[in-house]
């Protein structure tokens, strides 16, 4: 079973994302499930990726990258043997960071894990470096990630969007790029081809 | 749990509504809409996500703001009028109390409730 964890900060667009992967992919054929996590009690995407006939579990109250580590295991566990995927996506919440959760699920048997995907929303990219509490997050998850998606690109201009790019490679050298629109479709099937699957 | 993540706060709430009269999509829009703008002046910083439930379907709205800009969605699978539904709403915020107003920081979830049931009221849709 592959293991697909699709990372980023509060509205970067990781729901979005995740369907128009999941169509994709089960286009193809592939058994696909999702774990979505909320650090708060209250589930709203889980509904709305449910409607789209989308197996989803969630997990809630609390993050997978840290206090809830536990539950991620025991969720894909049950995941495994209620519903056999062939895929599971994991949603992490808009503050966790991406190398922890592929920490606590490392010693899980019969997964394979594929590179992380962390999601940069460009276009409130500057607001979200210069605030002193976001900053430090948003930077984790961009240095956690095997692929950045840089998401949002058709509302931004093509220089504003040059000049970022450069600062995610220097936040993150070895990290592979790739510009999406997760709402307009635009680069899904590209950030596909990263994953090797 | 994580240093940075007690920097923000989790909040949400579930409201069955009855409107007085069936209710369109677009009106719903509208209240939604409303009812995002009305947060993201409220907050230095906050995530917003609405969704009405129904038996025809569902509204969906999520906004995120900052430094006074805002960044919006709305979609539906709604295809006719509604009259009655389950209205939930959750928000994460900053704990910096300097950036969001204090007197509307204390009690969040009522005060949302609060702006909902105004918005409601506002475009004559009262909640009975």
């Amino acid at each position: 079973m592959e293991i697909i964890q699709i990372a980023g900060f509060l509205g970067s667009g990781k729901t979005t994302a995740i369907l128009s992967i999941t169509k994709r992919l089960m286009e193809k054929g592939y058994k696909v499930s999702i774990i979505v996590n909320e650090i708060g009690d209250i589930a709203i995407d889980g509904k709305v990726m449910e409607v789209s006939g989308i197996k989803v579990k969630e997990v809630l109250g609390g993050c997978i990258c840290c206090e809830l580590a536990i539950n991620l295991s025991q969720t894909i566990k049950i995941i495994m043997d209620e519903y056999k995927p062939d895929i599971v996506i994991i949603e992490p919440t808009g503050l966790a960071s991406p190398s922890q959760i592929r920490e606590s699920i490392n010693m899980l048997n019969k997964v394979n894990f594929k590179p992380i995907i962390t999601l940069v929303d460009i276009q409130l990219m500057d607001e979200f470096l210069n605030d002193e509490q976001i900053r430090g997050i948003i930077t984790r998850q961009i240095k956690d990630a095997d692929v950045l998606a840089i998401n949002k690109i058709d509302v931004v201009e093509d220089k504003l969007l040059l000049s970022y790019e450069q600062i995610l490679k220097s936040l993150n050298p070895s990290a592979k790029l790739v510009k999406i629109s997760a709402l307009k479709n635009i680069g899904i099937d590209e950030l596909i081809t990263f994953l090797g699957v | 749990m994580n240093e940075d993540h007690h920097n923000f706060r989790f909040l949400g709430q579930t409201i069955k509504i009855t409107f007085k009269n069936r209710v369109s999509k677009s009106m719903l829009e509208i209240m939604f809409l409303k009812i995002m703008d009305k947060i993201s002046r409220m907050y230095d910083f906050a995530r917003l996500k609405l969704i009405f439930e129904c038996e025809n379907g569902y509204m969906k709205a999520d906004s995120i703001t900052i430094a006074g800009k805002n960044q919006f969605n709305i979609e539906s699978n709604l295809s006719d009028k509604v009259k009655s539904g389950e209205l939930t709403f959750s928000i994460v915020m900053k704990r910096d109390l300097d950036n969001n107003h204090s007197k509307h920081f204390l009690n969040t979830n009522s005060y949302i409730r609060k702006i909902i049931e105004e918005t409601l009221y506002h475009y004559d849709l009262p909640n009975i």
